[in-house]
């Protein structure tokens, strides 16, 4: 995390109806630190992570990044990149497509592009898999890829909901060691929830 | 959804009484048929794209959005884009199949000694024939379901489910499409 992210001065609620999913939450986390959230299964941790890359807006509250505040900030206009629980990789695009999609839409000079990518897609261990189309990778190549598709933005804030969950116990183990011909690359600590 | 419940006979007839004074005068033209068949048939499209997109994953939306896309890039290039494949196929059996029932229509009216099968089992049945009549209806219909079946499956293609299947099948000449086109786009699109 390049930006410290700040929850201050009001805590952040967020409603849905009568449900109140997040209920007062306030904190602040230090620039270039790993921060994981725990809690059992719905208490907000996704709300939170969804609030902080704008795909969620909050009830009440005030969300700081670096300083700044971004509560009312669409998601595109935020430095922030989120790796999802289900990957969402885009199926018709290929390795190389889903991971430069980033750098396309953003609008990023070319050279930027070009070695951004590559340097995604080689931190990950994913050489060599260009071409191929998320359907025809394994569930920690997948991951592997979302995880490049975050990098390669290089953003402020890299959000992370529950990577791993999808992968089966042997994978998970291969992450957590850091093992990339049979899991994904990057360490488990860097997991927000 | 109202032009299928009209019949199709009064819808054309509307259409006839309808443009064939000014300011639209189109009735006798080859646009005033263009123009009835893609209304009457627009539910179709509108119902095809609202099943498409609506099973299209949420979070695809949400990748996008924030990887930095805006809401037009992000409808061009992902729920539109994987819903073109199956509007395509969906398109083509529609085409296939409604073309064929409206040329089968068609055709006999343009020769006058054209013997149209429908015409011949309505005199059968007229005439107190229903046996025959019967024997051809049946024919008919197994005909017209052979045909379009051989022919939705000639159009569609056959259904490839299963990572593996798709991968060992089909990915080779895939992969070698898109590695071509990404050797010849070196820099991103």
């Amino acid at each position: 995390m390049k930006a410290a992210v700040d929850r201050v001065p009001a805590s952040v609620t967020k409603r849905y109806g009568d449900v109140v999913a997040v209920n007062g939450v306030s904190f602040t986390i230090g620039a270039g630190t790993l921060v994981t959230l725990l809690g059992p299964s719905g208490c907000g941790k996704t709300t939170i992570l969804r609030m902080l890359a704008g795909l969620e807006l909050p009830s009440s509250g005030t969300i700081r990044i670096g300083g700044e505040d971004v509560t009312a900030r669409a998601a595109a206009e935020r430095d922030v990149s989120m790796v999802f629980q289900s990957y969402a990789l885009f199926p018709h695009m290929s390795v190389l497509e889903n991971v430069r999609y980033g750098l396309v839409v953003s609008g990023r000079p070319r050279p930027t592009r070009t070695s951004g990518r590559a340097v995604a897609l080689a931190t990950v261990g994913l050489t060599g898999l260009d071409a191929r189309l998320p359907s025809e990778l394994s569930g920690g190549q997948q991951q592997r890829v979302a995880v490049a598709r975050a990098l390669v933005l290089e953003p402020s804030v890299l959000l992370f909901d529950e990577p791993l969950s999808n992968l089966d116990a042997r994978l998970r183990r291969a992450d957590a060691r850091g093992d990339p011909r049979s899991a994904a690359a990057p360490q488990p600590d860097r997991s927000s929830t | 959804m109202l032009s299928f419940a009209i019949p199709g006979t009064v819808i054309g007839v509307a259409y006839i009484l309808a443009f064939n004074v000014p300011p639209i005068e189109i009735t006798g033209t080859a646009l005033i048929l263009i123009v009835c068949n893609v209304f009457r048939n627009m539910p179709v499209g509108v119902r095809a794209g609202m099943a498409a997109m609506s099973q299209i994953d949420k979070s695809l939306d949400e990748a996008s959005t924030v990887l930095g896309a805006r809401g037009f890039t992000t409808l061009r290039t992902h729920p539109a884009a994987a819903a073109e494949a199956r509007h395509r196929r969906g398109a083509r059996l529609q085409l296939r199949a409604r073309g064929d029932h409206a040329v089968g229509g068609d055709l006999p009216r343009l020769r006058a000694n054209t013997r149209w099968a429908t015409t011949y089992i309505i005199n059968r049945v007229v005439n107190g024939d229903y046996g025959v009549a019967i024997a051809y209806s049946s024919g008919a219909d197994r005909a017209d379901a052979g045909r379009d079946l051989g022919r939705s499956n000639g159009s569609v293609g056959e259904r490839r489910l299963g990572r593996r299947a798709a991968g060992v099948r089909h990915a080779p000449h895939r992969r070698a499409r898109r590695q071509r086109r990404l050797t010849a786009r070196p820099g991103p699109a």
